[in-house]
């Protein structure tokens, strides 16, 4: 095959998603012409759906927007609506939430890194397949995505789609042995946690050095996950209310998704732009973990994502573990408010990013408008641009079935929640 | 000496309940047998919390929509659970999946089995949610009571 061909490459449906989505590729003189991720799911209008809703009905239903990181929609939105009502969440409430996301953030990366990520990086078609070579990691992996799931269990009454989150704090309060429980099998694991890291530093990730801007939240104290201001590697430091005014959304022809860009230009959010922004905040113990590996954060290599995952389950485990430490129920688990008009502004970290969310409630509380921007979105412009210079490092003059398949493993080191399944690229190439 | 493992899948509200309803009412009967160990889970793969031995048997009920009148209950083996595309994907990992990675980690598929009950899109399942509910409780129940005598107390 000549460098210099051209194709044209149609991924038409990418199937199996959480989401709907296909790829399209133009490739002239041996270049890429154009490349979209074409996302032409229908909107699920949700910020139209809470129009006329009271703060309880957006904090449950903002969770059904995800399946995975419905926390995240919780906490985003509780945030943003305290903001409006003036309530100070106790330091009680605080930690608790805190512990209730760190659950989130292990099972969804444990979930990533095990059953989507590795079957790429170690040649299988499918997490089943790869337990048969690796039953102790796949069984590690399924083991910290279910204690994920158990600490959202505890906090909201169920993993899917939790409905502990109330305005002021919690519905009710964990039991000291519900915690104590909790913290055993936290405990028991944090081994695996650390040995995750060593292992995910041995797959054979490709070498992706690229030039991306990071953004996260940024805390005086501690790693963010709920609080925090947003930062970029390039100098941006602002707080929730002014995120509009640097971050612009528009839409594409190719995507019923809005794209977002910051001063122009795409931008990552997600594990490793956390940790690139935010390495300096990691406990000792998981520092020194990561320099066995001998790898280093800030990484300009896309695929150390499969890392910083790593490293933020070990962080998670050991921040549950810190904050449940000599754990007291709250008799007052959640604070009085009353409801009244104005804007409220939130930005928490989702496992794949920042997470904003703007509300505008009339005086009984009621939303007139609101906005919500997810990381997914914000990682599409990202993701094309990723994706022209991977596969042409990755060579261009290589078979369809090659970039196809480069192709996924580049979009799904993203864990996009538009296009999550293993394999779900259905490829055709037209040649001229 | 074993232990049998009886996970319902399902969710609080709508016919998908049913596989917690069915774990609560499974729950009074095995009251007094710690051998068996019942889980109400909100997704499948929430059983991995656990260590299983590979004399242990596994079982799992959940709601299915297969094309059977409503209400009737089927209890499947492993290898008889229908081989469409599992579904995996960052929101979630289905049973067809679950049971896989089982098998796929060296636990015994013969000792798996799935109690499917089916759905209706319609209401008519509510009416008959007590029948269902007894179906499918009697089917896991005869097939725990054939290994009643090598199942142990667990510590």
């Amino acid at each position: 095959m000549s460098q210099g061909r051209d194709v044209d490459i149609h991924v038409p449906v990418l199937a199996r998603v959480e989401g709907e989505g296909a790829l399209d590729i133009r490739i002239r003189d041996g270049r890429i012409d154009d490349i979209q991720l074409r996302i032409y799911e229908p909107p699920r209008l949700f910020e139209k759906v809470l129009e006329g809703r009271n703060g309880q009905d957006v904090i449950d239903i903002v969770a059904r927007i995800c399946g995975i990181c419905p926390v995240a929609y919780q906490m985003s939105a509780v945030t943003a609506l305290e903001s409006i009502f003036g309530v100070q969440p106790t330091p009680w409430v605080r930690a608790m939430r805190r512990v209730m996301y760190c659950g989130e953030w292990i099972q969804s990366h444990s979930l990533h890194i095990h059953l989507l990520a590795a079957p790429d990086f170690l040649g299988f078609n499918s997490a089943p397949e790869m337990a048969t070579r690796y039953p102790n990691e796949v069984r590690r992996g399924l083991r910290l995505q279910a204690i994920g799931n158990e600490i959202i269990r505890t906090f909201g009454g169920r993993s899917v789609h939790p409905v502990g989150v109330c305005v002021g704090g919690f519905f009710h309060a964990p039991t000291v042995e519900a915690i104590a429980a909790l913290r055993e099998k936290i405990r028991a694991s944090l081994d695996d946690a650390h040995e995750l890291i060593r292992w995910t530093a041995t797959l054979p990730l490709p070498d992706d050095q690229q030039d991306f801007t990071s953004v996260s939240l940024r805390h005086s104290v501690d790693y963010p996950l709920s609080e925090g201001r947003i930062v970029s590697d390039a100098g941006l430091n602002i707080d929730a209310t002014q995120f509009a005014q640097h971050f612009i959304e528009h839409q594409v022809p190719h995507s019923t998704a809005l794209h977002a860009h910051l001063d122009g230009r795409p931008y990552l959010v997600g594990p490793l732009a956390r940790l690139n922004i935010n390495a300096d905040h990691l406990p000792a113990g998981i520092v020194q973990t990561l320099q066995e590996t001998g790898i280093a954060f800030p990484s300009k290599n896309m695929f150390h994502s499969v890392v910083a995952r790593a490293v933020e389950i070990a962080y998670a485990m050991t921040e549950a573990l810190r904050l449940t430490e000599n754990y007291q129920p709250s008799a007052e688990p959640y604070v009085a408010h009353t409801v009244k008009a104005g804007t409220g502004y939130a930005c928490t970290e989702a496992p794949r990013g920042i997470l904003w969310h703007r509300y505008s409630l009339d005086e009984n509380g009621h939303v007139l408008n609101s906005a919500i921007v997810p990381p997914t979105s914000q990682n599409q412009a990202r993701i094309e641009e990723d994706l022209k210079n991977a596969l042409t490092k990755f060579g261009l003059e290589k078979c369809d079935d090659a970039l196809r398949k480069h192709s996924e493993i580049v979009i799904r080191n993203y864990d996009p929640c538009i296009s999550c399944a293993t394999h779900f690229l259905t490829f055709r190439a037209e040649r001229q | 000496m074993s232990r049998v493992y009886i996970f319902g899948i399902g969710s609080p509200f709508g016919a998908d309940r049913i596989g917690w309803l069915a774990i609560d009412q499974l729950r009074t009967h095995f009251a007094d047998n710690p051998g068996v160990i019942l889980d109400a889970l909100s997704q499948p793969t929430d059983i991995f919390i656990r260590t299983f031995e590979a004399t242990d048997r596994i079982i799992f009920i959940d709601a299915m929509i297969s094309g059977r009148a409503p209400s009737s209950v089927d209890l499947f083996t492993a290898r008889q659970l229908e081989s469409g595309a599992p579904r995996v994907s960052s929101h979630g990992i289905d049973l067809k999946t679950t049971v896989d990675l089982l098998i796929g980690m060296d636990f015994p598929a013969d000792r798996i089995r799935v109690c499917g009950i089916e759905m209706s899109s319609d209401d008519s399942l509510q009416s008959m949610l007590d029948d269902a509910l007894y179906a499918a409780c009697t089917r896991v129940t005869a097939f725990v009571d054939q290994y009643a005598g090598s199942i142990c107390a667990v510590k």
